[in-house]
């Protein structure tokens, strides 16, 4: 029913270390979108041994949480480290014997094991944010003992900054290994409980993610007319089933 | 976080300005590590001005600080609408449409491409600008006209979120007519759903708890 131990570690930490440079991506470094549910999970389920299906719980996710800006002070959910958990944890589970032909089921019931782990991933990036604040204290200490940035071997400035990124892919790749692990362990006991009659049900369930993610996107828009040419599109496209 | 990367990004030029006094250039490095919280995009923008002051002399780096400050409010109010509320959703909501119209690896692809394409070109310019003209950067940012593209690309987003829907029936192989037709309207009735309850619900409870949070502290 499950994967055997040394796979299950194997998996986790390669998805943990190698996925982990992803969530960089983030805040931390370049933000060119690679950390992305869509890359992320693609990438994750790539490391794991089966992009297809990463590549669907990504676009499961990629609208999920895209309402929660990043505006001002406020910290949204992490659906990064979300992404490449399930990515990573579904690509591994597609091996199993109760998972084939039921693709989808898998991706379902892998992300409802995964996503309990919303709140958590805010409480990450929190923590994060905290000790690279105090990053500049150590700066400024550093420079009032009569240190310059490139102070010789020292180098503080690139140290620091290193520090900085190291706090961040650390923390996410912690946090990643929990979550992927949890999943492995979860997700094949709620797969076993959902009975072949219902896996026409479950197999098209994920649909409720990017409509989730969809309604939030328009909660967010400012003007009405958007709403009208949302539902003038959908009244249009429904003539073309 | 982001003073220490302005720090690290402006230091080459405080190093060939102020390296022959390493106490003069320890005091000016320090004043880059003022609080500073800007648009991590349009941030390029700021630093280019800030270039372009600080080689001026330390009198005109000083005074150039002092507008930063403003700056970075200023283009990261701007820079999170355009980037976060119009660029990011509408990429995001292209790339997922490409995904249920053809599964496969063009969704990301489109995603990666689409997004650095534009925030690069942004940012290369702004800093151009910053440098070579100091404050004629705010010219160069108001004509680009970032909130009526924002605007623009809301629509965008609108219009591909309703296609995402229509695909979606497909992609979840209802073979009938009748069966996508249903699946359709729950679909949209769900949205419709989901949409009041954020619209009002969701929103007067967080509204609640931020009262609540205020009083306690």
């Amino acid at each position: 029913m499950w994967l055997d131990f040394s796979s299950i570690i194997w998996l986790t930490a390669k998805v943990s270390l190698l996925g982990s440079f992803c969530a960089l991506d983030r805040t931390a470094f370049l933000q060119m979108m690679l950390s992305r549910p869509l890359v992320a999970a693609t990438f994750a389920g790539m490391l794991a041994g089966n992009w297809e299906i990463g590549l669907l719980l990504g676009a499961a996710l990629e609208l999920c949480f895209l309402s929660e800006m990043p505006v001002g002070t406020m910290i949204p959910t992490d659906d990064t480290l979300l992404a490449l958990a399930a990515g990573g944890a579904a690509a591994a589970l597609s091996v199993l014997p109760q998972a084939a032909g039921r693709l989808p089921t898998l991706a379902l019931v892998v992300l409802l094991s995964t996503l309990p782990w919303a709140a958590f991933t805010r409480k990450v990036d929190g923590w994060v944010r905290v000790r690279n604040a105090q990053l500049i204290d150590e700066v400024e200490t550093a420079l009032l003992a009569g240190h310059t940035l490139d102070d010789g071997e020292r180098k503080v400035a690139v140290n620091f900054h290193l520090h900085g990124l190291l706090n961040f892919y650390g923390a996410a790749a912690a946090a990643v290994a929990l979550m992927m692990f949890s999943s492995l362990l979860v997700a094949p006991m709620l797969l076993f409980l959902v009975p072949d009659w219902l896996q026409p049900l479950t197999d098209r369930l994920l649909f409720i993610f990017p409509v989730i993610g969809i309604a939030g996107l328009l909660s967010n828009m400012n003007h009405k007319r958007q709403l009208v040419v949302f539902a003038g599109v959908a009244v249009v496209l429904l003539f073309f089933l | 976080m982001q003073c220490l990367g302005l720090a690290y990004a402006i230091y080459p030029l405080l190093k060939k300005l102020y390296g022959h006094n390493p106490a003069q250039l320890i005091r000016r490095t320090r004043c880059y590590l003022n609080c500073f919280n800007s648009n991590p995009y349009l941030a390029a923008g700021i630093l280019g001005f800030l270039v372009h002051m600080e080689s001026q002399g330390e009198e005109m780096g000083d005074q150039g600080l002092s507008l930063s400050s403003s700056l970075s409010a200023l283009y990261g109010a701007v820079g999170d609408n355009f980037f976060w509320n119009g660029l990011k959703p509408m990429a995001s909501a292209l790339a997922v449409m490409i995904f249920f119209w053809h599964p496969g690896l063009a969704g990301p692809v489109f995603l990666l491409l689409f997004y650095n394409l534009v925030h690069i070109c942004i940012r290369y310019v702004v800093y151009l600008y910053g440098v070579h003209r100091g404050i004629g950067v705010l010219e160069k940012i108001d004509s680009l006209r970032l909130p009526l593209l924002r605007n623009i690309m809301e629509y965008i987003t609108t219009v591909s979120l309703a296609v995402t829907v229509f695909l979606m029936v497909d992609y979840f192989n209802f073979k009938s007519s009748l069966g996508a037709t249903l699946f359709y309207l729950l679909m949209l009735l769900l949205i419709a759903g989901l949409w009041w309850y954020r619209k009002n619900v969701h929103r007067s409870f967080s509204l609640k708890n931020q009262f609540a949070l205020m009083r306690k502290s």
